[in-house]
C-alpha cells in the first residue's frame, strides 16, 4: 500500500469531506423524503444499469476506441509541445492504444525528429466511465421525460470526463518517461502546466469530476423541467 | 419582529458535522485494521473464512479437489491467494462508520453493525468464490471482476444496505413505527 506524505493526506480528507458535505448539503432533503422502495429502486437501477453499460463497453471497446482516437490525438497535440502524436489501436491487444509520436525538441536523450512510441491501457478507463450513466439512470426522478433527459445528457457528459481524463493520462505517461530519462542524466525536467491536472486526475479527480458533472446534469433536468 | 430562522444554518451545519464524523470513524477503523499483524489477522480471521470459501467451492466442484495451502485457495487450475485487502474490511468499515455517524438507539445500532458485517461476510463469500472459478475457467472477465465489478457490487450494496437501515431507523427515531 502506498504511504502518503501526511500533507497530502489531509488534503485528500479536506477534499472528500468537502465533496461530502456539499453533497449531503444539496441532496439531503431527497435522501430523507424517499420512501423504502424508492431507495431499493435507486440502488437496484445503478447496479443493473452500470453492469449493462460495463459488459457493454468491454464487448464494444474496440469499436468505441477507433471512434474517439481522432478526438484524443486532437487533444494530446493541443496540450503539449514537445512532441506531435498520432494514435492507433494495437492489432492483438485491442484494449491497448498505440501511441507513435516524433520529438519536436531536443529532450534527453531525444534528439529532435526522433521517433518513439508507448503504450497505454484504455479499457480501464472506459470501463470507469460508466458510472456517470448509471448515476443517471437511478437518480430519482418524478416523469420519465426527466429520466429521458437526464439520459441523454449523461452521453456527452461522458464523453467530456473521457476527453479531459485520456489525452492527461497519455501525457502524463510520456511526462514520467521522459523525467526518468532526464534524472539519468542529472537533469531535472520541469512540470508540464497541466501537471496540477494530472496530480488531480491521479488521486481520485476522476471520482469528484464525475460527481460534479452528476449535479450538473440534475441542475440541467430540474431548470428544463 | 422578524426571528431570523435558524434552521437552515444549523442544518447546513450538521451537514458538513456528519461527514466529517464519518471520515474520523472510518480512519479510526482503518488505522486499528492496519495496526493488526498479518499473522493475527490471519489467526482469527483469514483461516476461518479461507476454509469456509474453500468447503463451499468443494461442495460445489468437488472434482476440483480445491486445498488450502497458507492464505491461498489451490487447484490444479486456479491459486487465489487471500491477502489483507480481500476480506471485505473497506466495505464492513463503511457500514460501520455510517451506521455510528447517524444517530440512533443502541439497540439499532449494534443490529445495524451485526447485519452489516453478515452481509459483508455474504458478499465477500460470493466474491471469492466467484473470482476462485473466474481464474481456472476466464482469466480476463477474472481481471475485470476483480479490478472493477466485485469492488463496486460491494460498495453500492454497502450503500444500499446503511439506507435502508438508516430510512427504519429514522421511522423508529420519530415513533412512526
Amino acid at each position: 500500500m502506498e504511504t502518503l506524505e501526511p500533507f497530502i493526506l489531509i488534503a485528500r480528507l479536506f477534499v472528500v469531506w468537502g465533496i461530502l458535505s456539499i453533497l449531503f448539503i444539496c441532496y439531503r432533503p431527497y435522501i430523507f423524503s424517499s420512501t423504502k422502495l424508492q431507495i431499493v429502486g435507486i440502488f437496484g437501477r445503478l447496479i443493473s444499469t452500470w453492469l449493462i453499460l460495463f459488459f457493454l463497453c468491454t464487448h464494444y471497446h474496440v469499436a468505441i476506441s477507433k471512434t474517439l482516437l481522432p478526438t484524443f490525438t486532437f487533444l494530446l497535440n493541443l496540450i503539449q509541445s514537445d512532441y506531435t502524436a498520432t494514435l492507433s489501436l494495437m492489432n492483438n491487444a485491442t484494449e491497448t492504444i498505440k501511441m507513435d509520436v516524433i520529438i519536436l525538441r531536443d529532450l534527453h536523450p531525444f534528439i529532435q525528429g526522433t521517433p518513439y512510441v508507448q503504450y497505454f491501457y484504455f479499457l480501464p478507463s472506459l470501463q470507469a466511465i460508466v458510472l456517470l450513466p448509471a448515476l443517471s439512470v437511478s437518480w430519482p426522478v418524478r416523469h420519465i421525460l426527466s429520466r429521458v433527459f437526464l439520459v441523454f445528457m449523461s452521453i456527452p457528459l461522458s464523453l467530456f470526463l473521457l476527453m479531459l481524463n485520456i489525452p492527461v493520462q497519455m501525457a502524463a505517461s510520456f511526462e514520467i518517461t521522459f523525467s526518468k530519462l532526464a534524472n539519468l542524466k542529472n537533469l531535472i525536467r520541469p512540470d508540464p502546466p497541466y501537471q496540477l491536472w494530472i496530480d488531480f486526475i491521479a488521486n481520485g479527480g476522476n471520482l469528484v469530476l464525475t460527481l460534479l458533472l452528476m449535479v450538473f446534469a440534475i441542475k440541467l433536468q430540474k431548470t428544463w423541467t | 419582529m422578524l426571528i431570523p430562522n435558524k434552521k437552515p444554518l444549523a442544518s447546513a451545519y450538521t451537514s458538513m458535522l456528519l461527514p466529517l464524523c464519518f471520515l474520523c470513524i472510518f480512519m479510526l477503523f482503518d488505522y486499528w485494521y492496519q495496526a493488526l499483524s498479518d499473522q493475527t489477522l490471519r489467526f482469527y480471521y483469514h483461516d476461518y473464512f479461507i476454509s469456509f470459501c474453500t468447503y463451499i467451492i468443494n461442495t460445489i466442484a468437488p472434482e476440483d479437489r480445491v486445498k488450502v495451502i497458507q492464505n491461498a485457495i489451490i487447484s490444479s487450475k486456479a491459486n487465489l491467494a487471500i491477502v489483507r485487502t480481500c476480506d471485505g474490511s473497506s466495505s464492513f468499515f463503511i457500514i460501520s462508520a455510517a451506521i455510528l455517524t447517524f444517530r440512533s438507539t443502541l439497540r439499532l445500532t449494534l443490529m445495524g453493525i451485526v447485519a452489516g458485517f453478515i452481509l459483508v461476510i455474504f458478499l465477500n463469500t460470493v466474491r471469492i468464490i466467484s473470482l476462485y472459478f473466474l481464474m481456472a475457467d476466464n482469466p480476463v472477465w477474472f481481471s475485470y471482476t476483480h479490478l472493477a465489478i466485485a469492488p463496486f457490487l460491494l460498495i453500492s450494496i454497502s450503500c444500499g444496505y446503511f439506507s435502508i437501515w438508516a430510512y427504519h431507523a429514522n421511522e423508529v427515531n420519530h415513533g412512526n413505527t
